[in-house]
């Protein structure tokens, strides 16, 4: 992944995590987030454009996915309704982050279209695999780990 | 004045942040309505007097454009002001879909500002228009 993407990733999913969460994110390397979390979800995007195609894809712990949530939707982390919409807000992040980046990348003359987010859990194998990956972005939120991957290609 | 307002989005959440964000914006609520796809949105729409529409364009079963297409031919909803909440960045797209006959549009992620804006620009139209 080009260095500029990885450094507009960084600076879109700050700051759309601070708008729609009200949450902090200090970026990190990935090899430096290794944790004893053991549960992950997956959350994946897919986007065409004529000049760019690609997936942009977060993965965190299933306890930071609750607290996302919890703030987007002004509750309390044990607040049922938090961990039940968990998936559903972290598919609405997603979204939102991918339409920003796109702009951030490509300008806001190119159309693009976007997948309906899909969410699959992730096992520790997946999240060390992660660590490793020279194409990952992380971050560290209220101290627990997110890591961000964007796949990228000229159609 | 109270505004029957009906909002559209695939995502729960998404449906309650707008409402709750909306209220955020001290904007007079009468009857809040949610519809997860533009058809069940046709069939509140069919239903009962909405004054104003908030659509997110991605959805599954039917989505907002064709919801919008569907409005406009239909003689009372093409009278049914529409303001479209997305992540779409596209000027081309928002383009197409004021010539659609979408009044205003705001951008994902919103703020209580950015939604009054929209209520004001285009409930302030209709009054101008009565």
């Amino acid at each position: 992944m080009p260095t500029e993407h990885k450094g507009q990733l960084r600076i879109v999913f700050a700051d759309v995590l601070e708008k729609m969460a009200f949450l902090f994110a200090e970026p990190t390397s990935a090899d430096e987030l290794a944790t004893d979390e053991t549960a992950f979800s997956t959350v994946q995007i897919g986007f065409t454009g004529e000049e760019l195609q690609g997936t942009l894809a977060l993965t965190v712990g299933v306890p930071l996915s609750v607290m996302i949530a919890a703030n987007v939707l002004g509750v309390e982390e044990d607040d049922g309704m938090a961990a039940e919409r968990a998936e559903d807000a972290l598919k609405e992040f997603l979204n939102t982050i991918c339409g920003q980046l796109l702009t951030a990348i490509a300008g806001d003359d190119p159309v693009f279209d976007l997948t309906i987010p899909t969410v699959t859990k992730a096992s520790s194998e997946t999240w060390s695999d992660l660590c490793g990956d020279p194409a990952a972005v992380g971050f560290l939120i209220e101290e627990s780990p997110a890591i961000l991957r964007i796949e990228a290609t000229q159609p | 004045m109270a505004y029957n307002i009906l909002v559209v989005d695939d995502s729960q959440t998404v449906r309650d942040v707008v409402a709750k964000t909306l209220k955020l914006a001290e904007v007079d609520v009468g009857e809040l309505h949610m519809a997860g796809d533009g058809q069940k949105a046709l069939d509140i729409l069919n239903d009962n007097w909405i004054d104003l529409v908030f659509s997110d364009l991605s959805m599954p079963v039917m989505n907002g454009m064709e919801m919008i297409e569907k409005m406009r031919k239909d003689g009372l909803l093409k009278t049914v002001p529409v303001v479209i909440v997305s992540t779409e960045g596209s000027r081309t797209r928002i383009k197409e879909l004021m010539d659609k006959g979408v009044r205003a549009y705001v951008r994902k992620p919103f703020t209580p500002e950015s939604m009054l804006e929209a209520v004001n620009e285009v409930m302030g139209e209709r009054k101008d228009a009565n």
